[in-house]
């Protein structure tokens, strides 16, 4: 009896002491539960045959006959493994380099000359993928590209690049990392921003070198937002960058599909001329369900071997 | 509001029907088909119309406007209620406009008019329910393709009218032909009334510069043979010039739509899916059927002859990756060609006489060698009456003054005189003066009325050599043959999703000779249909359309 009497006392001081926090967290608690939370239900169209005039919980149910015809395509396996290698590169290559901009940033002296630089590489993040594309076509086309003019000069023969399928893999990581590095330095700048600058004027007086200091103090210092980062992007593997794809490539160039059909492609020409809502449904569904479990399982291994930098 | 109509037409169409192309945009290939109708067969038990008995008596299912020795009754004054989509006019002039037109309306046939307007938003919720709950309207509107008329009538909402019609609405009666009835036949009732004195076509063309053509010493571009001269003319005679300078994309069909009309005796029809439509009818006599010309010999032979085009660069030669605005590329001078519907070949004209007034144009119609085309489904836009209705013979006399009384005609189209028209000398119509759209702007919902022949025409520039183009194809006007049939894809979803695929993959690279060896590329596309289902999905169609015909008779 008196044992709970205390931890009622407990709660209730918890709570007197927190509810002014709790208050700030309600707009965002809202915020979730009305768009991510209330339109879930919604998931069941992907299991309907969907009827305009039945709505989504009136429709006939059908399971999952909706995926039916990606298994009659037989490029299932294609598919995956295109849209799951690519993200891994553009995953991969994109922390490589955003980390090593951070750290160069890190490392530079003039301040104003750090802004000037730190804008421009931003500035790729804000021009839409319907503009890149415009751009790799000027670059890249056979007819008079930007690259064929520019071997002209040095007497090569010009390129094919829009019927060249082992190029894709290069250019399209290129794109990515291009349009994604700088913005995505920007949080582990600021992971730097935060470290201990005792820490470095003490390897400083020690008289370690720069490569010294990078390699054992401020490369450390960023495993645990490179972790964060990797398991929260780990969620998307299945999910393929349509915009970059659609728009570098075109729909139906079939030349380039064996190097460069992700499933969000694949999906587009099923769908182009044919609004099957319950069928797009159906395939997002499975994208998030398999991007759940992922991050569930990286979070797992993540536990086992660095407890402290799990998500949860 | 039209437009606003047009694109939900549309984009309805697009949803409802996964067997349709909306004709128009760069999309060469049309098909009359999916959700649609018009005429059933010969074959087929249909309304006979020809032999249908009038009497001198007819009580009417309402019994208020009984015929009495070959007279109409129409001494009780009654209310038709009218339903009609859209949102009704911002500053009321509608109401106005009905006032006047009751008024007309008192005297002729002792009626009044009473319009209720469903608005857009979640128009087809509301359309629903004001059917489920059995509102008596006595005319509603209603289409086949995107308010799904058939369902409507399966389920017993609407009226036959096929007894009363020749009383109540003799100009309607007379004026429409046996084949345009049975595209408003459900099982043997008429259950709407057709949209067929609006004429309209929509015939693939490829735009291309006469003056060039006359240049190169070619007196028209007519065939493929033609096209190839005229395009290898523009190869060697106008440096910097593309024949055929346009992007590819997963919807790119007009190669394919010219071989089918000019090599081929394939139409389109319910059953053929998407762009790429990859199934066909096997002809206008057989229509009844469901074939693949992908399957065809011939279709080896078109794949051969594109590659060897495309390598000669009538095409850019990244066309599949390009983004390319193929009517500004046209009308600037730098394509030889431009590929759109008949629809949109009119305004082309006016535009191009502005860009460059020396530029001649004339078209290649696919459609011409074989000298027919497919008119839209008779109930494109319709008009019914309600089972519940109460006033269902003097609804029939008012439409049929809506639609072939002059004075009734103008008025309900296009408003009052000298408030929302004005004929002038010239008698070409247009605005009064004093117009303001924000109080004096009406328009009439009940597109099914519309009819050349009491048309007004508005002022156009370049009206005689528009008009010389629809005197040239409308002999080729065949109405839609396939009645009130619909394609159910209940069973087959799997399939023309998958065949989708397969088609806006295989069709834009193949007919654009961009996928590799011609014949190797063929053999991939075929491969990749039946790995779709293919011929699953055909068996389904040839068994829908023989239910369907055993239904019919």
């Amino acid at each position: 009896m008196g044992r709970s009497l205390e931890e009622k006392k407990k709660r209730k001081k918890a709570w007197k002491k927190d509810r002014k926090f709790l208050l700030l967290c309600i707009p965002a608690i809202i915020f979730f539960l009305i768009f991510a939370y209330l339109p879930m239900p919604g998931i069941y169209v992907a299991f309907v045959r969907f009827d305009y005039g039945k709505g989504i919980f009136g429709s006939q149910f059908i399971g999952l006959q909706n995926l039916k015809f990606i298994f009659m395509s037989g490029k299932l396996g294609l598919l995956v493994r295109n849209t799951v290698l690519y993200n891994f590169a553009f995953i991969v290559s994109g922390m490589i380099v955003q980390v090593l901009i951070a750290v160069l940033f890190n490392e530079l002296d003039s301040k104003i000359f750090r802004k000037y630089a730190q804008s421009f590489m931003i500035l790729p993040n804000f021009i839409s993928y319907v503009l890149v594309g415009l751009f790799g076509f000027a670059i890249f086309n056979s007819t008079n590209g930007v690259l064929n003019m520019v071997l002209g000069w040095f007497g090569s023969d010009p390129v094919k690049v829009y019927s060249e399928p082992a190029l894709w893999p290069f250019i399209l990581v290129f794109i990515s990392i291009w349009k994604g590095a700088g913005y995505g330095s920007i949080v582990y700048f600021a992971a730097l921003m935060g470290l201990d600058g005792e820490m470095l004027e003490a390897a400083q007086v020690d008289g370690a070198s720069t490569i010294q200091r990078i390699r054992y103090i401020i490369l450390p210092c960023l495993r645990p937002t490179v972790i964060l980062l990797l398991l929260l992007s780990m969620g998307g593997i299945l999910r393929g960058n349509f915009d970059l794809f659609y728009n570098m490539i075109g729909g139906s160039n079939v030349t380039l599909l064996d190097k460069t059909d992700i499933l969000e492609t694949f999906i587009f020409r099923a769908m182009v001329s044919n609004a099957n809502f319950s069928t797009a449904a159906a395939v997002s569904f499975v994208q998030s369900v398999f991007g759940f479990i992922l991050v569930l399982a990286t979070n797992t291994i993540v536990k086992k071997v660095e407890p402290d930098y799990a998500i949860f | 509001m039209k437009k606003v109509k047009r694109i939900l037409a549309l984009m309805s169409a697009l949803a409802m029907t996964c067997g349709m192309l909306a004709g128009c945009g760069d999309a060469g290939v049309e098909s009359n088909g999916g959700s649609n109708t018009a005429t059933v067969a010969e074959t087929n038990a249909v309304v006979d119309t020809e032999n249908m008995v009038v009497e001198q008596n007819f009580e009417g299912p309402s019994g208020n406007t009984p015929v009495v020795d070959g007279k109409i009754d129409t001494s009780k004054f009654v209310t038709v209620k009218m339903l009609m989509l859209g949102d009704p006019p911002a500053g009321g002039a509608d109401k106005k406009v009905y006032e006047e037109l009751n008024k007309i309306l008192k005297e002729r046939i002792n009626a009044e008019l009473d319009v209720t307007w469903i608005e857009w938003n979640n128009y087809d919720t509301k359309y629903q329910m004001e059917l489920v709950s059995g509102t008596p309207y006595d005319l509603i509107f209603t289409t086949s393709t995107w308010l799904n008329l058939w369902g409507n009538a399966e389920k017993g909402a609407f009226m036959d009218m096929k007894e009363m019609l020749p009383y109540y609405a003799p100009n309607l009666w007379a004026d429409t032909k046996k084949e345009e009835w049975a595209g408003c036949t459900y099982k043997g009732q008429i259950v709407a009334l057709p949209e067929h004195r609006m004429w309209q076509l929509s015939t693939p063309v490829f735009v291309y510069r006469a003056d060039w053509a006359k240049e190169f010493g070619i007196d028209k571009v007519d065939s493929m043979e033609t096209l190839e001269q005229y395009c290898d003319a523009i190869l060697a005679n106008k440096p910097g010039v593309i024949p055929y300078n346009a992007p590819g994309s997963v919807n790119s069909n007009e190669l394919y739509a010219m071989w089918l009309r000019q090599e081929t005796d394939y139409v389109l029809g319910p059953g053929s899916i998407g762009m790429g439509c990859p199934t066909t009818n096997k002809s206008k006599d057989e229509n009844w059927t469901c074939v693949s010309p992908v399957f065809d010999d011939k279709f080896v032979d078109f794949a051969k002859k594109m590659k060897e085009w495309g390598d000669k660069g009538y095409w850019p030669e990244d066309l599949l990756s390009a983004t390319i605005d193929s009517e500004a590329m046209f009308l600037s001078g730098k394509s030889g060609i431009y590929s759109c519907n008949v629809s949109g070949y009119y305004p082309e004209i006016g535009k191009m006489a502005k860009e460059d007034p020396s530029a001649e144009l004339d078209a290649f119609f696919f459609d011409e060698k074989r000298g027919f085309c497919f008119s839209d489904v008779m109930t494109q836009d319709s008009c019914s009456i309600t089972a519940t209705a109460e006033n269902p013979e003097r609804a029939l006399m008012m439409y049929d003054l809506f639609q072939y009384d002059p004075e009734i005609y103008h008025l309900t189209q296009y408003g009052i005189e000298g408030v929302q028209y004005v004929v002038n000398a010239d008698g070409y119509r247009e605005r009064p003066e004093s117009y303001n759209d924000e109080t004096d702007s009406y328009y009439w919902d009940m597109w099914s009325t519309r009819n050349d022949a009491l048309e007004i025409p508005e002022y156009n520039e370049y009206e005689d050599q528009i008009d010389a183009i629809k005197a040239k194809i409308k002999p080729w006007t065949t109405v839609n043959p396939w009645g009130s049939f619909v394609l159910n894809t209940t069973n087959v979803d799997a399939e023309v999703t998958a065949i989708n695929e397969a088609a806006s993959t295989w069709l834009p690279a193949i007919q654009f000779g961009k996928a590799g060896d011609p014949e190797e590329a063929v053999a991939q596309y075929r491969e990749a249909l039946t790995n779709a289902g293919i011929d699953t999905y055909m068996a389904e169609v040839e068994r829908q359309m023989k239910e369907y015909l055993a239904d019919q008779e």
